[in-house]
């Protein structure tokens, strides 16, 4: 009998420990997994940042999280305190965990040589002659992810076709020991095989799923809504995050931030009310 | 037909645009696809004195005739799923409106024959039976046995009504008036061709191309439909196939209330008085609870509502 993994929010930060290492992607950001977090006052974290997240900003910004690596080719002053390394850096460190690879062969340039040799070294050539940079695989302890939907079991899909092409990038959770999933809408696996070319990770690979309706805002979710620009411009500075932070921690839980943002607001963010084409 | 710019309104606009005393019709059957939100704001508004000719739109003439806002109806059958109407039976019993009996059929057809610009239509239906027997202000009007000139065969003809408005709740629509509806959509296409005003209220705007690139769903051309309001939930306490499952605890709600006219007038205090506009109703009602109604994509009903959630 296939195990059904949806749990509440509470229940799957649970799972997190302190010092734990959380790799998150920008697009699908489990602001619902977020607000635990801080609300269960995780510290010590390890943050690996696909893009620049929000999410980290906020960890960072809630005194969560101790070291960031963020994958963003630009600077990093979104999140205060990260390590820039490059998006296709870290994306090549995740793939390296997830084919069960020491290191994987990138271009690295010399300031990350420098500022973190645990991770970025020169090395000799494996076929050919002289050196290449390296990078070390990275295997979060933990994934956290937003999705369109799932299933009680694990299926996750993303919303229509359009959306795929994130998919590759979203497969980088399976790195991660333990694969935690917030999804717009729990529906029912006739739904799913109904969908199921949107299909993203084997339902294995995903240890519980939450349901978290608008579960990415403020940040936008792709088909569904729209970023909530003036929350998020507020939001972006060191200041605005430890306030925005604070807002998260003054509702009880997700319901209760949905409830404070108000029926009109969110509406006026919908940009398709049931993910479907 | 308006102008295209001019057709997207505020439900607010919209409902100030049916008149007191006004001959209107009201899309939805049973709990899905009625255009509740219209019918809040008209009773925001006081309306008063309408004569509403419907098929099956128990839930508008049930909350209308609680806030004391209906003389007359051409009834089929009013049926809630949690029961009688209480309200509507009320008024029946106590004379505080008049009513025409009719059947589904019966007077989808009056609809259908000034949908075709015909002054009347044949059925089959009520004729034989009390519904055609029992004749009140449609006396001579309503239904009339005849014989078919062709076969002999003894049937029935029903003449056209045109109501002055028909407002209808639809899935989708662009703001040239273009609507679509998934799963049954009852005899909303043969009420809006009837009318002669269209008001539309929508759970989404979406754009004319998207509307193109799925016509296969659209239920109503822009040439049919006047206005068009945005009214997300619109039907709530009941439901939109694919969107969200009726509330059958609200449905109960209204129920209870219209036992007596002071609990019904408190929850209009509450409820429909007492929120400024749909925006504060729908945040009374509360996110969390209207996100538990979403509808599974597979079935087009809500997962929580029919027992499959965990």
């Amino acid at each position: 009998m296939k195990k059904k993994k949806l749990v509440t929010a509470e229940q799957a930060v649970s799972l997190i420990q302190n010092g734990s290492s959380i790799v998150l992607f920008d697009g699908y950001e489990p602001m619902s997994l977020i607000q635990e977090l801080l609300r269960q006052n995780k510290r010590r974290l390890c943050l690996y940042s696909c893009g620049l997240t929000f999410a980290a900003a906020l960890l960072s910004a809630g005194g969560a999280a101790d070291d960031i690596l963020a994958g963003c080719d630009s600077d990093s002053r979104f999140i205060p305190g990260a390590l820039c390394v490059g998006r296709d850096i870290l994306h090549a460190q995740l793939a390296a965990a997830v084919s069960e690879s020491d290191y994987a062969a990138a271009e690295v340039p010399e300031r990350l040589l420098e500022e973190a040799p645990e991770l970025y070294r020169r090395t000799c050539r494996v076929f050919g002659t002289g050196t290449q940079t390296a990078a070390a695989a990275l295997h979060p302890d933990v994934a956290v992810l937003h999705v369109a939907r799932a299933d009680f079991y694990g299926n996750i899909q993303l919303a229509p076709p359009a959306d795929m092409r994130s998919a590759d990038v979203l497969c980088l959770a399976r790195a991660a020991k333990t694969v935690i999933v917030s999804a717009e809408q729990i529906v029912s696996d006739d739904a799913i095989r109904m969908n199921a070319l949107r299909g993203l990770l084997d339902p294995e690979a995903v240890t519980c799923v939450v349901e978290a309706p608008y579960g990415a805002h403020p940040t936008a979710f792709a088909t569904r809504y729209r970023a909530d620009t003036a929350l998020l411009k507020a939001a972006k500075t060191g200041e605005g995050s430890a306030a925005f932070v604070q807002r998260l921690l003054s509702f009880p839980d997700w319901n209760g931030y949905l409830a404070g943002l108000g029926f009109e607001r969110l509406i006026s963010l919908t940009t398709n009310r049931r993910g479907e084409s | 037909m308006k102008e295209t710019s001019k057709k997207l309104i505020s439900l607010e606009e919209a409902a100030a645009l049916v008149p007191d005393g006004a001959n209107i019709s009201f899309g939805g059957f049973a709990e899905t696809n009625n255009p509740l939100s219209f019918v809040r704001q008209m009773i925001r508004a006081g309306k008063k004195h309408l004569e509403i000719s419907g098929m099956g739109d128990a839930q508008s003439v049930e909350l209308l005739c609680g806030a004391g806002a209906v003389d007359l109806v051409r009834v089929s059958n009013y049926m809630a799923k949690n029961g009688r109407c209480p309200n509507f039976c009320r008024c029946v019993e106590q004379g505080t409106i008049r009513t025409e009996d009719y059947s589904h059929f019966g007077i989808t057809n009056r609809f259908f024959a000034a949908a075709m610009g015909l002054p009347f239509m044949p059925v089959k239906v009520m004729i034989g039976s009390d519904l055609c027997e029992v004749q009140n202000f449609d006396k001579g009007k309503k239904v009339m046995e005849f014989d078919d000139p062709f076969s002999g065969e003894r049937c029935g003809i029903v003449p056209k009504l045109a109501p002055d408005f028909a407002v209808i709740h639809v899935a989708r629509a662009d703001a040239e008036g273009n609507c679509q509806l998934y799963g049954i959509t009852s005899s909303i296409e043969i009420i809006a061709r009837a009318a002669k005003n269209v008001i539309v209220t929508a759970e989404e705007i979406v754009d004319t191309e998207e509307i193109r690139r799925t016509n296969h769903f659209t239920v109503l051309p822009s040439f049919f439909v006047d206005h068009v309001a945005h009214c997300p939930f619109g039907a709530y306490p009941g439901g939109v196939f694919t969107y969200y499952d009726y509330d059958l605890e609200h449905l109960d709600l209204i129920t209870r209330s219209g036992k007596s006219p002071d609990t019904m007038t408190a929850y209009f205090d509450e409820w429909v008085r007492g929120t400024e506009n749909e925006a504060a109703f729908f945040d009374k009602v509360g996110i969390r609870h209207l996100m538990e109604l979403r509808a599974d994509p597979y079935s087009g009903v809500s997962l929580r509502n029919r027992r499959q959630f965990l």
